[in-house]
């Protein structure tokens, strides 16, 4: 008969439990502060982006010494991913600059395949983009082979392949999807091999050495088609679109600015590309590879690479950032929204089924649903949003399931002790359900250490930098700097809470 | 009109069934009031709408001249205390938490509260040096005298007990009887006490209820229960129990 007494304080008394507990008020102000200072911070240097593969961090570190040389400050947020979050990001003013190709910003950006350069600018135009000239190469997608593979089987050209339909084919997600990619190729073509799988543009090629697949994508400057000795096929029937490097700008940019990225037009062959791409992978040091664009007789520049230890530092303190504050959100949140759900009911079941579902969805996929939302963009703050999100979840269930287990009789009492809803849930059945509670937060915290990788996708760095940066490249070494510190971490929370179990739980329920 | 408790024509449906069929009783002040009766006939449920844990179909519930209903039932219930079976302490909570939290939520003075609790461990013969302890490291008999101090730290001036010793083993069963018998005298309490066990209601109340089937079958005291049965079910159910006693 005090149902909706409760429901009303039920948040309320939820925060005041917690922050009884957990002395947790500084640290709502910590969280406040922080959404406001990456708020502010985003004024000064020009921002630049680029996609996870080699070619575009290489670009982008170009554009960032030719802006430095203009005397303009400049960052690069590395490695975000895929064309859609880097595009909206540029839209809604995340990233200033990024590099990209004419055949992606027609076919996928604006919808118009086979438009010329005057349409295409013109197009940007009405979006408050520019677009500098090309950059003096064409990376256009190519279908490539194993060299002994091909000769032994006598290919030279895409449509030979039509004879061979044992070949099998490993091609990237987005060139499966993408409309000048797979199925209008294979249409064209006419090929319909027996096996055509998804695999990651890097691993791709490890398993195409290996012999795990026959034929894969590639862009047609990528330097591991020369380390790997492969053979691209020719596309005899001109179906692959002009793919021209370029860098799309915002219009807002300062001419200064401007002026420095259009100074870069025309200044690329694909030969110098190679050999940059080539250097940027075997050096694994992309801004290495881009000073050599400038001449490698600058090398005594003041620019001082970054120790191990200091990028670790910076890694984990971002990591711990991001996992750190999405977990406090997700308490914030979740603990009142389990204590609805915990009344069963249409709202519960809602509150329960709605959590589940953000669960399924993955996270590059909620990252490109966030990007383009006004508040969002490529920010930290929608990495924490994200793994906020993920988050919920077990807490909001672990909270519901802990109050839901109170046994009749125990709550019983409690009413029958006059004491109204909330001192009910304040005094007995919170901490009651505490051990529930507690499992549903720590289970959210290592969720969040693991899943808070993704962060670098859109450029939030932290310790996925080092792990997708490693799977680019495939190295393996990269690849454990990353992930090894990651696990460490999530065994340290695990540990720290296992701790936090014997504050926060009353000693009366651990006898 | 003494009565501290009404029920008029109290009703109350479980789905289709009927757990309460037009009831009508009175809780005697200063009396022990006993209703008993086999599982399912009801009499917990009389205790369980006093509280305001159900709320009865038709019929009017009053307590000292007040309707209970949504509006006064807060008020109300703290002039009760409820015992249930297993106790009903708060396993998170030491004994001494358990007795101090509703006087601490009703702001009574820390000295009286201190006072009360040494009056009642000195009435319910419950060991000081124990109060520290969690319910889990009590006995079962320990724990409900603990329950029972909970239920007269405000001096209620009703006292509702659910099957209170049901759970405990005969001779603490018994010592606990005596007690509760020895307390209810010095402080005169109203007591209503539900329980399936004739002769602890003949032990302790003052006047017996008997149900069946949702309804009072037979009011009086152990004496004309036995001389007069009201029917066929009185005479077995007294049968039935006279007879385990005698072995």
């Amino acid at each position: 008969m005090n149902a909706g007494k409760e429901s009303r304080s039920g948040g309320f008394q939820a925060a005041v439990y917690l922050s009884r507990r957990l002395g947790s008020r500084r640290s709502l102000l910590a969280v406040a502060s922080f959404l406001l200072s990456a708020t502010l911070a985003s004024a000064d240097p020009v921002i630049i982006g680029s996609k996870k593969f080699t070619e575009s961090y290489v670009l982008a570190e170009i554009a960032k010494q030719s802006l430095e040389r203009a005397g303009i400050k400049a960052e690069h947020r590395q490695g975000m991913g895929g064309t859609i979050i880097l595009w909206e990001a540029l839209r809604g003013g995340g990233i200033d600059v990024y590099p990209e190709y004419t055949g992606t910003i027609a076919e996928e950006m604006l919808k118009q395949p086979g438009a010329s350069i005057a349409q295409i600018r013109d197009a940007l135009s009405a979006q408050g983009i520019a677009m500098t000239d090309d950059l003096g190469f064409n990376n256009t997608y190519a279908l490539v082979m194993r060299r002994d593979r091909s000769e032994q089987l006598g290919l030279k050209t895409i449509s030979d392949l039509r004879a061979h339909r044992e070949l099998k084919f490993g091609l990237t997600h987005e060139f499966l999807e993408r409309r000048d990619g797979w199925r209008p190729l294979s249409e064209r073509y006419q090929l319909v091999p027996s096996q055509v799988l998804g695999i990651d543009h890097a691993l791709g090629y490890a398993a195409l050495s290996k012999g795990e697949i026959d034929v894969k994508d590639a862009y047609s400057t990528d330097a591991k088609i020369g380390d790997y000795g492969l053979v691209t096929l020719i596309d005899d029937l001109h179906f692959f679109p002009q793919y021209k490097a370029v860098f799309l700008y915002r219009k807002a940019l300062a001419s200064q600015a401007s002026h420095a990225l259009n100074d870069l037009s025309n200044s690329i062959d694909e030969a110098r590309m190679i050999r940059l791409n080539s250097e940027a992978e075997r050096t694994k040091n992309y801004a290495a590879a881009a000073r050599q664009f400038f001449g490698a007789t600058e090398n005594a520049s003041p620019f001082v690479s970054e120790t191990f230890r200091d990028k670790l530092l910076r890694w984990v303190t971002r990591h711990l950032e991001l996992a750190g504050i999405s977990l406090l959100l997700a308490i914030i949140v979740g603990l009142p929204l389990g204590i609805i759900a915990s009344r069963g009911g249409t709202i519960g079941h809602t509150i329960l089924g709605i959590t589940g579902v953000i669960q399924t969805i993955p996270s590059l996929a909620l990252l490109a649903l966030l990007v383009p939302l006004p508040f969002f963009g490529i920010s930290a703050r929608t990495a924490i949003v994200a793994l906020f999100l993920y988050g919920l979840l077990p807490i909001v269930r672990n909270t519901a399931t802990g109050l839901q287990d109170i046994p009749r009789p125990l709550r019983e009492s409690a009413i029958a002790l006059g004491l109204t809803a909330g001192q009910r849930l304040r005094k007995i059945f919170l901490p009651l359900a505490s051990r529930s509670i507690l499992a549903g937060i720590k289970t959210s915290a290592v969720i969040n250490i693991g899943t808070a990788t993704l962060a670098a996708l859109i450029g939030a760095g932290g310790l996925g930098e080092p792990i997708i940066s490693g799977l680019n490249l495939n190295d393996h070494v990269t690849i454990l700097q990353g992930a090894i510190p990651a696990a460490l971490l999530a065994l340290l929370v695990q540990f720290l809470f296992d701790l936090l179990d014997r504050v926060l739980i009353p000693r009366g329920l651990r006898l | 009109m003494n009565a501290l408790v009404h029920f008029r024509d109290v009703s109350k449906l479980f789905g289709n069934d009927f757990a309460l069929r037009d009831v009508n009783l009175e809780v005697e002040r200063g009396k022990i009031t006993a209703l008993i009766g086999p599982s399912g006939c009801g009499k917990s449920t009389i205790l369980r709408l006093i509280v305001g844990l159900v709320v009865a179909d038709t019929g009017e519930i009053q307590f000292d001249g007040e309707q209970i209903a949504p509006g006064t039932i807060m008020k109300i219930r703290r002039r009760l205390g409820y015992v249930i079976q297993d106790g009903g302490l708060f396993p998170h909570l030491t004994a001494l938490r358990n007795l101090t939290l509703q006087p601490r939520v009703f702001r009574k003075r820390r000295d009286e509260i201190e006072k009360r609790i040494e009056e009642l461990c000195q009435l319910t013969k419950f060991p000081n040096s124990a109060l520290d302890r969690y319910p889990l490291e009590l006995s079962g008999g320990q724990r409900q005298r603990v329950s029972l101090m909970r239920a007269l730290m405000l001096s209620p001036e009703l006292l509702l007990l659910d099957e209170p010793f049901a759970a405990l083993d005969p001779l603490v069963r018994v010592n606990l009887q005596r007690d509760l018998k020895e307390i209810c005298a010095r402080l005169q309490q109203t007591v209503l006490l539900v329980t399936h066990d004739l002769a602890e209601a003949a032990f302790l109340g003052d006047e017996i209820a008997l149900m069946n089937e949702g309804r009072i079958v037979q009011r009086g005291s152990i004496a004309d229960l036995r001389a007069k049965p009201a029917n066929q079910f009185v005479r077995e159910f007294i049968s039935a129990q006279r007879g385990l006693i005698q072995l």
